[in-house]
């Protein structure tokens, strides 16, 4: 996951010093597998696969338009990719954007100077600042946990 | 993609707590406090009963009664029904055998919170006088309501199987001794009411 982040944010470099201070899609960004759908560019979106022409493999682009935000996904329980199965359908939510605007931390403003003066490696991420539990009954009707699973702020940091 | 409730009413009450923030959230609190300690039998029993309450008191009832009082016509659905609330820390004990019922009806019968939920569970699911044994056509809501209300306090009740619709407090009537109408008569409140 850690370096997952770190390749996101190293591929936003090219994007923040080329572009106007918006969010703009560098040339180079990852689209991994053909797009079925755009991502908005609103607040807090729940985004949903359109009824019908759901595929298992379908991708965002990796750089989403718009600043630093929360994001809410509803998946079946499957998909968390965690290993558990449910009935039962969740909200995870995550944070994306870009951090053009800078950090609101200590640490996130020095870190931003710094790597703007090439002294320190990567980018000012979109991050959580706060976790919230997700629970549901699982297939064999067993309750369970996932402490801090799902984001429930999100703030430019290191 | 197609709805994985299926007919499953209680999934599908499930998600629709879910999808509401309070409801979520009361429901992610009652599961951890419920769930606290390695083994089902291990958690704090008065944490757990607490947070059921403040779930039913301050969640909104149009989501948090559904998921008690979803009707189902499986195994899989009423087992996912007797499940709700965390059975093994509130309702039983696991390993032991159930009490007498009048253990928890005195309990009740001395708490303060306990006590007038009682009063008012019996108040508006009692029969209506002279009709047999059916339940007034109004009350069949409010019955409802008053039960949900018993959820988390000394009388917790809950459904007895996965196969009916049966509920009742984690009692006997085994060991009731010489008051053992007295044991019966409040288990019947339970299962013989037909408001519930």
């Amino acid at each position: 996951m850690e370096a997952r982040r770190l390749l996101l944010c190293v591929l936003l470099l090219p994007a923040l010093w080329q572009s106007l201070g918006e969010g703009l899609d560098p040339p180079g960004a990852l689209v991994v597998e053909k797009e079925f759908l755009e991502q908005t560019a609103e607040a807090g979106r729940t985004w949903r696969p359109h009824q019908g022409s759901y595929h298992p493999h379908v991708r965002l682009r990796r750089a989403p338009a718009g600043p630093c935000q929360l994001w809410s996904l509803t998946l079946r329980v499957a998909e968390l990719g965690l290993g558990y199965t449910s009935e039962e359908k969740v909200l995870f939510r995550y944070c994306a954007g870009s951090c053009h605007r800078g950090a609101r931390t200590q640490h996130g403003l020095a870190l931003a100077w710094l790597q703007g003066q090439g002294r320190a490696h990567g980018q000012v991420c979109c991050r959580p600042t706060r976790y919230t539990d997700v629970a549901f009954l699982d297939d064999r009707h067993h309750w369970q946990r996932l402490p801090q699973l799902s984001a429930a702020a999100c703030g430019c940091g290191g | 993609s197609a709805s994985s409730a299926g007919g499953n009413r209680c999934v599908a009450a499930a998600e629709a707590c879910t999808a509401d923030a309070q409801c979520r959230q009361l429901r992610t609190e009652y599961v951890a406090r419920c769930l606290v300690g390695a083994a089902p039998g291990d958690c704090v029993r008065s944490r757990c009963r607490r947070a059921l309450r403040r779930f039913f008191a301050r969640g909104p009832a149009a989501l948090t009664h559904p998921l008690l009082f979803c009707s189902c016509a499986d195994p899989a659905c009423a087992e996912r029904r007797r499940q709700t609330f965390v059975p093994a820390c509130a309702f039983a004990s696991p390993g032991r055998a159930p009490p007498s019922c009048l253990a928890p009806l005195e309990r009740c019968e001395r708490s303060p919170l306990c006590r007038p939920r009682l009063l008012a569970f019996q108040a508006a699911c009692a029969p209506a006088p002279g009709s047999g044994n059916s339940c007034p056509q109004d009350r069949g809501r409010l019955c409802l309501h008053a039960y949900a209300r018993l959820v988390g306090t000394a009388v917790t009740p809950n459904y007895v199987d996965n196969a009916s619709a049966r509920v009742a407090p984690w009692c006997d009537c085994g060991a009731s001794g010489n008051r053992h109408e007295e044991c019966e008569a409040f288990r019947g409140l339970f299962i013989r009411n037909s408001c519930l």
